[in-house]
């Protein structure tokens, strides 16, 4: 009877603590030991710290840190130090405006002292944007004076300017600029006269003979070219180069008395290849500081292999080639 | 030295022959008037009136479809006569001869520098007898080096008479007598005969 009465106020008393703890849980916080340690460095020393001010560095044209080794003069960019948005290969390594040239194309020189009939001189002005896009004008003058062996006129053009203007694009635009393998088009203009003389006439069925000039005839003509060139730095701000052309006419004027065979800037009417050889000046641009320090430490450091493996000390200095110091300091500094 | 003979083939590569006739030459063409189709005619005598030494420019003999009639560029007009040497037909007559008369403008023109500069003709006007021709058609008038007939001259012509022969079989496609391959062999030299229009 006692047994059972013990029974059931174990019972009841268990019932109760199980009613209790269903109607309040309780989630109490333990804390980790590891806690304390989490993000921190126990090995770090106050001097561990990169102090960006202490490091030879410079900024490329998008904006970013480029991080110089005093060593072997490598650059290295300092992707730390800028945000995801600006991560991308930079498009342009060169400058908007980094040079401009002047030249000369001594092609149709060339080409009469080797029995061509026709052409005289051309010169040509470019403006290099980022080393890529290279708009483009070419002015020149022509002329031709023919009478061949054995045909029955003599043609002729006076002394006639022609203009082209059109771009070159640079495949080689984040390359070395002293050489350029590029393409590009040409819209080309020309307004001249040409006569058609001592024209003869002779024999035949009819046994007659006539010699007369046709009228003087007065054309426009337009025409576009095709290009592909090369252009290789020779000598300081002097390089060379040639091109290929394919051209084609675009309009003509309507010639009564016959179409004209050369065409000042165009060349010979038959045949729709040709070439330019020419010889440019570069003026280079005055570029940014930085710029023209990164170009002067990567250019100006030894090169690989003619550096001691060893470890600069505090306090070392170096001189670059063209005159640049270069201290090391204390990490205590 | 290669790079000089590789320029100077450059520089000289535009001096190849001229494609077209340096001159402008029109062509003449022979055809039956009643089959339309071309004809070879072996027996006339074809000259300008008033070439020199009284040259010609097809000769009885030669087996003619198409020739060249060159025009003079110092005149206006040109004239031209045609001789039947048909004997055994009767026309062998000098009266029988028919005459073509072009007249025509010239103007200076400069096609290429291969092919140089001659003169271009137009043609104004056609006039000719019809002893045996039938009638004359002119392609184009505006006669330049480009190599095409510009005239076709239709003559009245009599097929040649065979006698029949009853092992023949009139039908047969090979025969010459079967009324579909009438006036279509231009090889065979034509027979002419001189027609009374009805």
């Amino acid at each position: 009877m006692r047994r059972g009465f013990y029974l059931a106020v174990a019972f009841a008393a268990a019932l109760a603590a199980t009613t209790m703890v269903s109607g309040q849980r309780r989630v109490t916080r333990v804390d980790d030991p590891r806690s304390g340690l989490q993000g921190k460095n126990e090995n770090r020393n106050p001097a561990d710290s990169i102090d960006y001010s202490k490091l030879v560095h410079s900024h490329d044209e998008m904006g970013n840190v480029i991080l110089i080794d005093t060593i072997n003069g490598r650059e290295v960019k300092d992707t730390a130090s800028v945000s995801s948005d600006s991560t991308s290969i930079p498009k342009m390594k060169y400058p908007l405006f980094y040079s401009a040239s002047a030249s000369v194309d001594i092609w149709d020189p060339v080409m009469r002292a080797f029995g061509q009939h026709y052409g005289l001189i051309e010169f040509s002005g470019e403006l290099n944007l980022h080393n890529r896009y290279i708009p483009v004008v070419e002015i020149g003058l022509g002329q031709a004076d023919y009478t061949p062996d054995d045909n029955n006129y003599t043609y002729k053009v006076g002394l006639t300017p022609y203009f082209r203007v059109g771009m070159n694009y640079n495949f080689l635009y984040n390359s070395n600029p002293d050489y350029m393998v590029f393409a590009g088009l040409r819209y080309g203009w020309s307004h001249f006269n040409f006569d058609v003389e001592n024209v003869t006439l002779q024999g035949g069925y009819w046994d007659e003979e006539a010699n007369f000039n046709l009228p003087r005839q007065s054309v426009n003509v337009s025409y576009l070219q095709v290009l592909f060139g090369l252009r290789v730095k020779v000598w300081k701000q002097i390089s060379m180069g040639w091109t290929v052309r394919y051209k084609t006419i675009l309009h003509e004027s309507e010639c009564n008395y016959g179409k004209p065979w050369y065409i000042p800037g165009y060349g010979s009417r038959k045949g729709a290849i040709t070439g330019s050889f020419s010889v440019t000046y570069t003026i280079p641009f005055r570029h940014h500081e930085t710029d023209t320090l990164a170009a002067a430490l990567s250019s100006d450091l030894p090169q690989k292999g003619e550096v001691s493996d060893a470890p600069l000390a505090p306090g070392d200095t170096i001189r670059t080639r063209s005159g640049i110091e270069i201290t090391t300091e204390s990490p205590n500094n | 030295m290669a790079l000089a003979a590789v320029l100077t083939g450059l520089a000289g590569c535009n001096t190849s022959g001229c494609e077209n006739n340096r001159s402008a030459l029109p062509m003449m063409g022979f055809y039956n008037i009643r089959s339309g189709e071309p004809v070879i005619l072996d027996s006339i005598d074809f000259g300008g009136v008033g070439a020199p030494g009284d040259s010609l420019l097809v000769s009885s003999g030669e087996s003619t479809q198409s020739f060249y009639f060159p025009l003079r560029f110092d005149y206006t007009s040109t004239a031209f006569y045609i001789h039947y040497d048909y004997k055994e037909q009767g026309l062998d007559d000098p009266a029988l001869n028919d005459t073509l008369t072009f007249s025509y403008s010239t103007k200076p023109f400069f096609e290429s520098e291969e092919c140089g500069a001659y003169y271009v003709y137009h043609i104004d006007g056609l006039k000719y007898t019809k002893h045996l021709i039938d009638s004359v058609a002119i392609v184009d008038s505006l006669i330049t080096s480009y190599d095409m007939e510009r005239v076709k001259v239709f003559f009245r012509l009599a097929e040649p008479e065979t006698p029949d022969d009853p092992n023949v079989d009139p039908d047969n496609p090979d025969n010459p007598d079967n009324p579909d391959n009438q006036g279509k062999d231009p090889e065979a030299p034509a027979q002419l005969r001189r027609e009374v229009r009805l």
